[in-house]
């Protein structure tokens, strides 16, 4: 009798294993598929280096200013949040000897991390835009990010950090040198790859988060920006106008598209760089 | 190695003042929302925050956050409902019948599936259910909770797959030679095994993609119809994260209304910090 | 070595940031000529009217390019114009809080909002007017082609859930309301001209813009919505006016005024403007601008 009863069970977690897996690959593909096909005739060099044109606007010509804008808010979110990070995981792994710190430390980094983009777009809005009168930029919008991709820069930062430590502390210290020494001698040559993994993965996320740009940076209509005190549009913000405002459900799925493949090349980059960087110090 | 030795003394401060002031941040982002709501709070009409009805123009204005904060717990836990158990048998799928490189590659491409960005999924999501759903009979827009439901919890599958596939990782490691030797199946190394083992983390995993799906705004905006009723499977909704960032464009800084947003941002990070403190208590009771 | 890289990135964005704010200096310090550069000029408010605008707004950048070409007493910096959504509502706002040199509104302004703003303009550049619309398959459209006041408030009240509750001829099917948000003109004009006291229904569809309110009624037989006349003239066809009161909406009805749900389509700005901001509105103004307004549906102020 039990045996039946056990039988069932795996033959019942078979099935659901397998079928959710198909189901979850399918997906995927169909995910991709879609996106590609919808936007196949519009999806090309034009609609890369375009402005929106038509009436409505948009529903014509391309997305340049908005390729543009999204590369202005990513990068300012990196810089801002690489250097946090840095310090942050450079602090925490070789400089505090206080433990309560520490994890008191982690404790706030995950709090970050667990505050919706919403909310960090609320605070950018009124500390940024409005009190430091930054107002709507490439600058409000991409510290926004920054902070939102900050605490998941910062854990990988310590893993990368901690794993070296593992196997090239003791050593170094022994022979003398001083922390900051360690860092730039040691850890840095081994780590880099990683880190640039890192960056290119949290690029990744700033780039396709819209919350925290509706009310920070991102307009309806610009030029590709200048400086960094200016409104620009955002890729997946753009996205959202064409389809809730009705303005072309082909365009939108276009610019789905450039916005995957902008994300497949990060996605790449990040794992040619995690790759070799594994290898490197891991023998 | 003199010049180290400076170096060293200012990267110490530096990084020391640098991490502190990321405590700063975190302070003060909390301390501003808490700030900004304190204005409405006072208010005479901060009782209607717990009614049903948002009118925040009329005379007299009512600020009643109950719809979404309903819609926002519907759509999130009913999202995460179903998406558990299909994470938990895709994730077992995948370390119980690959290894190695193809099971790399396999997760590798599940955490893109969690890269893609939200509004991806709002579009896939407004094309794939609304559209058809409006044509049925079922309902009079396509847009509801329903739509919501389905297009969360769509997003939320990959982070519960890498989470649970992680977990069962670990539990190979440990059992694997052992089991291997009994002569046991994969399959009942998993059902018996890394199911049994992993309960916690399963739980934890949940409550983080539940955390994500609270949070959530745009895929969410795009198919949930925004209005701000008591949610009903085919009806329309609105959650707290969509009203905020509908609505805060066109409030004027200093207002009533601006600050009842407040409040309600103010709700939802309350909401989402208590969870992301249970799923710190799970973990660290899973260490043990 | 990476540490001095991003160190030296760091320091270099803190000079980006610097450069951003002494740009404008430099500029004037270059300049011989007496007016000051305009920088980037922000028009928010209503999306519709953004719409209209954008056309004559590009053309306008393609045809000059740099401002000194409009005029030979402006300087020569080239013509950025941004153009923001977000309602009338945050249209009036961005003018109370400067972040906007102009906002597009399709409603007049509050006497509230007037105490807050403090020197301001508006030129009204054209009317719009609210049609109830339908849906061509609508079987309204056999039966009973206008609607009463007494009508249209229990309609978008909420009270009429089903279109048999209008007019028993037709199917039992639930009403389908599509309205403009809170920040929208069209939702404060219908609210003060048709429902008065009575408060619309939370149970509709909030259109963020009158192009998605008309979308929506095109794809949905059972809907129906405050629709503006200029955008319904953009889908002939494909979407139904009613006429209100025995009144339909033709352009003579509304510009005399017996139709009742009519709106002025202004642009409101601060009461100092920079010459190339006026260059810019009198370019809306010209007769080039109210063809273009005429030509998307709306009705011209002249």
């Amino acid at each position: 009798m039990r045996r039946r009863k056990t039988f069932a069970v795996h033959a019942f977690i078979r099935v659901l294993s397998i079928t959710a897996f198909i189901a979850v690959l399918s997906f995927i593909f169909t995910l991709f598929a879609l996106v590609f096909v919808k936007s196949r005739g519009h999806l090309n060099i034009h609609f890369l280096t375009d402005s929106p044109k038509g009436f409505p606007l948009g529903s014509e010509g391309g997305i340049f200013p908005a390729i543009m804008g999204s590369i202005g808010f990513t990068w300012v979110a990196c810089v801002f949040s690489t250097f946090l990070s840095f310090m942050t995981a450079v602090y925490l792994q070789f400089y505090c000897s206080n433990g309560k710190y520490k994890q008191l430390m982690r404790v706030v980094i995950g709090m970050l991390a667990g505050i919706p983009s919403i909310i960090l777009g609320l605070f950018g809005y009124s500390f940024l835009v409005v009190r430091l009168g930054f107002g709507i930029s490439i600058l409000s919008g991409g510290l926004v990010l920054g902070l939102m991709v900050f605490p998941y820069m910062t854990i990988r930062f310590e893993r990368i950090f901690t794993a070296i430590a593992d196997r090239y502390e003791a050593g170094s210290y022994a022979m003398g040198v001083n922390t900051v020494y360690y860092i730039l001698h040691v850890v840095l040559p081994l780590a880099w790859r990683d880190m640039v993994s890192t960056m290119s993965f949290v690029s990744g996320m700033a780039m396709g988060a819209s919350a925290p740009l509706l009310l920070t940076g991102a307009v309806f209509y610009a030029k590709a920006p200048k400086s960094l005190l200016s409104p620009a549009m955002a890729l997946p913000l753009h996205l959202y106008h064409l389809l809730s405002e009705s303005i072309s459900l082909e365009n939108a799925f276009a610019s789905a598209a450039v916005l995957l493949l902008i994300l497949i090349l990060l996605n790449v980059l990040t794992w040619l760089f995690g790759y070799y960087g594994d290898e490197k110090w891991m023998s | 190695m003199k010049k180290y030795d400076d170096l060293n003394k200012f990267v110490k401060h530096l990084s020391r003042f640098v991490s502190f002031f990321v405590f700063l941040i975190l302070s003060f982002i909390v301390l501003y929302v808490l700030i900004e709501s304190v204005p409405f709070i006072r208010s005479e009409f901060s009782r209607s925050f717990v009614s049903l009805s948002w009118r925040p123009l009329s005379t007299p204005p009512s600020f009643g956050i109950l719809p979404m904060l309903l819609g926002t717990l519907y759509v999130a836990i009913f999202a995460s409902l179903i998406a558990f158990p299909v994470a938990v048998g895709c994730a077992g799928a995948i370390s119980s019948c690959f290894t190695g490189k193809t099971k790399h590659m396999l997760l590798g491409l599940i955490d893109m599936l969690a890269g893609i960005p939200s509004v991806v999924y709002g579009l896939l999501g407004f094309y794939i259910l609304v559209k058809p759903l409006e044509k049925t009979a079922l309902m009079a827009t396509g847009e509801s909770i329903l739509a919501a439901i389905i297009t969360l919890a769509l997003m939320i599958v990959p982070y519960m797959v890498s989470a649970f596939a992680k977990a069962f990782e670990r539990t190979n490691e440990n059992y694997q030679m052992s089991a291997k030797a009994l002569g046991v199946s994969q399959w009942y190394s998993l059902t018996h095994l890394s199911l049994a083992h992993c309960k916690l983390d399963l739980l934890s995993g949940f409550l983080v993609a539940l955390s994500k799906a609270l949070g959530e705004t745009m895929a969410v905006m795009m198919v949930i119809g925004n209005s701000p009723l008591l949610p009903k499977l085919l009806g329309k909704g609105i959650t707290i994260s969509s009203l905020i960032a509908l609505e805060m464009g066109s409030a004027k800084l200093g207002s009533l209304h601006y600050h009842a947003l407040y409040t309600a941002g103010m709700l939802l990070l309350v909401l989402l910090l208590s969870i992301n403190g249970l799923v710190r208590l799970i973990e660290r009771r899973a260490k043990k | 070595m990476l540490l001095k890289k991003i160190i030296s990135l760091f320091l270099a964005t803190i000079f980006m940031l610097g450069a951003a704010g002494c740009a404008g200096d430099n500029k004037r310090e270059n300049n011989d000529n007496a007016i000051d550069p305009v920088g980037q000029i922000i028009i928010t408010g209503s999306p519709t009217l953004g719409q209209v605008l954008t056309q004559l707004i590009l053309e306008f950048t393609d045809e000059y390019g740099t401002w000194n070409r409009v005029d030979p007493l402006f300087p020569n910096e080239p013509i950025d114009i941004v153009i923001n959504g977000g309602g009338s509502t945050a249209g009036v706002l961005a003018i109370i809080d400067k972040t906007a040199s102009f906002g597009l509104i399709s409603r007049n302004v509050s006497e509230d909002e007037k105490t807050k703003l403090d020197r301001f303009g508006q030129s009204q550049l054209g009317v719009d007017a609210l049609t109830i619309s339908v849906n061509p398959h609508n079987p309204i459209l056999e039966i009973q082609q206008d609607l009463s006041q007494d009508e249209l408030i229990k309609l978008f009240s909420g009270e009429f859930t089903h279109w048999d509750d209008l007019n028993p001829a037709l199917p039992h099917e639930e009403i389908v309301l599509v309205t403009r948000d809170i920040g929208g003109g069209a939702h404060e004009v219908f609210q003060q001209t048709i429902m008065s006291e009575i408060e619309v229904s939370l149970n509709t569809i909030q259109a963020p813009s009158m192009g998605a309110l008309v979308t929506k009624i095109i794809d949905n037989e059972r809907a129906i919505g405050y629709a503006s006349f200029g955008v319904v003239n953009q889908h002939e066809g494909a979407i139904i006016p009613l006429s209100v009161q025995g009144v339909t909406p033709t352009k003579e009805h509304i510009l005399s005024g017996d139709y009742a749900i009519s709106r002025p389509i202004l642009i409101l700005y601060n009461g100092l403007l920079k010459p190339q901001e006026q260059a810019l509105l009198d370019l809306f103004l010209s007769d080039q601008g109210m063809r273009i307004i005429e030509a998307r549906g709306f009705i011209p102020i002249r």
